[in-house]
């Protein structure tokens, strides 16, 4: 029946930029706003006509809703929490060592190899470490499209009071070993400590007190484009996420003892960059790569589900002949362009693909122009599948 | 003997293709799936009618009641064997009584379990539909009619079907022959709604006949569809009969094609009463179709709505000839 903002509390979470979200969508031509870098906060109060007993008395109902936005590389911070500093250095050499990601941390390694892990350990060289350890994740990112870059402020740090919290990177230690006092294996260690007491615990704790319902966003396109590796990547990162997850019925005692996830979403986004036909695949290859963690999260008594989701639609579909086949494509405006284009996003399997599945990568993918918005409130957005997400998420709470 | 095979074609990859068209895309907003919200509920003032109603129905349950107390006792009165009896007697009324209201309740509960399934499948994400679709397979599992449509639904649905697929192989293996089943009772219903009008001597006896075949036709459908309704489920069910009728605006149009067709082509050959009775089962048949939409567990899909002409037209030309 209407909604209304709730003005924001004065603590350190900053409000969500709503108005200049709305103004950037409204712009003429229209933009997409900047990317989450940062928590941010927005409640809303929404009064709706209940179905229940409230409606045998005639009365409205009030749900207040709490949205918090954060970049989502965050979530790769969870697993550190069960792991030691040594378990997680060496998980991260074994990887660093393997396939694409050898050749970009070979700088890094080098540099670690003459600077062995029990020489004392001066900050400089720490931070030097920490430099080459950055750019190699950044290089993971940007020229292979990997995904399970942790820790996962190194690339995305928001507002951080002190910097040298994430002066470190994994050092060469032997199982059972311990970094000798005063080594640059110990400074490194009592860094990632740091980092873990006063960065990420807050940031979790704070999260499961407040969170019940989690909407999990996987760019699934990107990754599957992005050739053999990367995608494995992807999947091994929404693993090891997942299986930091807290799923659980809601309860009243487990409110008091702090919140279980009992509703999660996994959802693909860029549901507007495939045709519709195709929409229903994306959505069974979400499905498929999370089905260990959903049925987990069903044993605990949650509900998870998977959908193919696009917030703001962008194109529209269309059709086009390929190498003399005809095909389904989407059609839109590229941002900054003034012809339309039509994007071909190839077949979405819905299952992870088989190795002869995997040619040559594909990373152009075009950023289409929103649709302008006007800022009237109560004028909808167009977008796929938006409204059965909320459904999903809202549903119970809202009956 | 050689068999070609059809090389396997190579897979294409995703591209971008230019081209000569400009301008921003002009994207509409989806309508909203009709979800059949109910109207919201005007306040009202307690109806006085009520208030008595339910006022009466306190005391005949206190005279009822208090009868069975003095009623046993005078039996004990009587003898232990006499007042052991009456107990026993008593006991087993209340009993039928109570299996009574059971069996109303669950018919009530299996109703509204379709009808919820029906406002929540429209707005269900495709992982969800699955589930909603196999609650919906569940409830019409227990029609002896249908149980084996289901199990061939079962039989044929895999892990790796989508929302829209299960969807699909539901309306396909199971909604379709109850479909058949519903429109044969509707045939049914409506030669006897022509016939009954073609012989009844007088209005008032025509009306009664129509209105006790209507409710027949509705508990059939209802039953079809795997709800078993039992009063107070035929009474639900004639309440969002009345309220819902708009439903299916489809059947209305058809009516209204039918109608002109039979106005132009064979009504005007047609005697007087014959014309009557064929109205008559014309409204049968519009009542019907208007049950299965409200007994499904599905919303129809375009082109599923069957036509009243499909469902009239045998009986016209059975009348003409």
């Amino acid at each position: 029946m209407g909604a209304r903002l709730l003005a924001p509390e004065a603590d350190e979470v900053p409000p969500f930029p709503l108005e200049q979200t709305v103004a950037a969508l409204a712009a003429d031509p229209p933009h997409w706003p900047a990317s989450t870098t940062d928590l941010r906060r927005v409640r809303l109060v929404l009064r709706f006509s209940s179905a229940g007993l409230l409606r045998l008395l005639g009365g409205t109902a009030e749900l207040t809703v709490e949205l918090l936005d954060y970049p989502g590389e965050w979530l790769l911070d969870l697993p550190l929490l069960q792991q030691s500093y040594g378990d997680w250095s060496r998980a991260t050499f074994a990887l660093a060592r393997r396939g694409v990601r050898a050749p970009l941390a070979r700088d890094w390694l080098d540099f670690l190899a003459r600077h062995p892990a029990d020489r004392t350990g001066d900050p400089q060289t720490a931070l030097q470490a920490y430099e080459l350890y950055r750019d190699f994740l950044a290089a993971c990112r940007d020229r292979e499209q990997l995904s399970l870059l942790q820790p996962g402020r190194f690339l995305n740090p928001g507002q951080i009071a002190d910097p040298s919290l994430l002066q470190f990177c994994p050092m060469p230690l032997a199982i059972g070993a311990r970094a000798p006092p005063g080594s640059l294996a110990a400074l490194m260690e009592a860094r990632f400590e740091a980092y873990r007491r006063v960065i990420v615990q807050p940031f979790f704790t704070q999260l499961a007190r407040n969170v019940d319902r989690q909407i999990v966003l996987v760019d699934v396109l990107r990754a599957l484009n992005a050739g053999e590796e990367a995608f494995a990547d992807h999947r091994l990162a929404l693993d090891t996420i997942l299986a930091a997850f807290r799923f659980g019925r809601r309860s009243l005692l487990r409110r008091l003892f702090g919140a279980r996830i009992d509703r999660v979403l996994f959802a693909a986004t860029k549901a507007d960059h495939v045709p519709a036909l195709q929409r229903d695949h994306l959505e069974a290859l979400m499905a498929n790569l999370v089905e260990a963690p959903s049925l987990r999260a069903k044993a605990a008594r949650a509900r998870a589900a998977a959908a193919a989701l696009a917030s703001i639609r962008c194109t529209e579909d269309g059709t086009d002949v390929i190498d003399g086949r005809k095909v389904d494509i989407v059609v839109g405006l590229p941002e900054g362009g003034e012809r339309r284009i039509r994007f071909f996003p190839g077949i979405v399997p819905v299952t992870p693909p088989p190795t002869g599945f995997w040619g040559e990568r594909f990373t152009e993918f075009p950023v289409f122009q929103p649709p302008r918005i006007t800022s009237a409130a109560g004028d909808g957005i167009p977008h796929i599948n938006l409204d059965k997400a909320l459904d999903f998420l809202l549903e119970d709470a809202l009956a | 003997m050689t068999t070609e095979t059809e090389a396997p074609r190579e897979r294409l990859r995703p591209r971008i293709l230019e081209t000569e068209e400009t301008g921003r895309l002009e994207l509409n907003l989806q309508p909203p799936p009709e979800a059949h919200l109910p109207a919201p509920r005007t306040q009202r003032s307690r109806s006085p009618l009520r208030v008595a109603a339910a006022g009466l129905g306190i005391l005949v349950l206190g005279v009822i009641g208090i009868d069975f107390v003095q009623f046993i006792d005078g039996a004990f009165a009587h003898g232990a064997g006499l007042g052991i009896a009456a107990t026993a007697a008593v006991a087993a009324g209340c009993g039928g009584a109570v299996y009574w209201l059971g069996a109303e309740l669950r018919g009530l509960w299996r109703l509204r379990s379709a009808e919820r399934l029906r406002s929540l499948i429209p707005f269900a994400l495709t992982g969800e539909l699955k589930a909603e679709i196999d609650a919906a397979a569940a409830i019409l599992a227990a029609d002896p009619l249908l149980s084996e449509a289901v199990a061939r639904y079962r039989a044929v649905r895999e892990p790796h079907h989508s929302g829209r697929d299960a969807l699909e192989l539901f309306s396909r293996f199971v909604l379709a022959p109850a479909d058949r089943l519903a429109e044969a009772a509707i045939r049914r219903a409506a030669t006897q709604a022509f016939a009954i009008n073609a012989i009844s001597p007088t209005a008032l006896l025509d009306t009664l006949l129509f209105a006790a075949r209507a409710l027949r036709l509705i508990r059939e459908i209802a039953e079809i569809y795997g709800q078993r309704p039992g009063l107070a489920g035929t009474v639900h069910l004639l309440r969002r009969l009345a309220s819902g009728a708009g439903m299916v605006g489809a059947v209305d149009l058809a009516g209204g094609i039918l109608v002109q067709q039979l106005g132009g082509a064979v009504m005007e050959r047609l005697s007087a009463s014959a014309a009557e009775s064929a109205y008559a089962a014309q409204k049968m048949a519009r009542l019907g179709i208007i049950a299965m939409a409200l007994c499904r567990p599905i919303d129809f899909r375009p082109g599923e709505v069957p036509s009243l002409r499909s469902l009239v037209s045998g009986l016209l030309k059975a009348d003409r000839q």
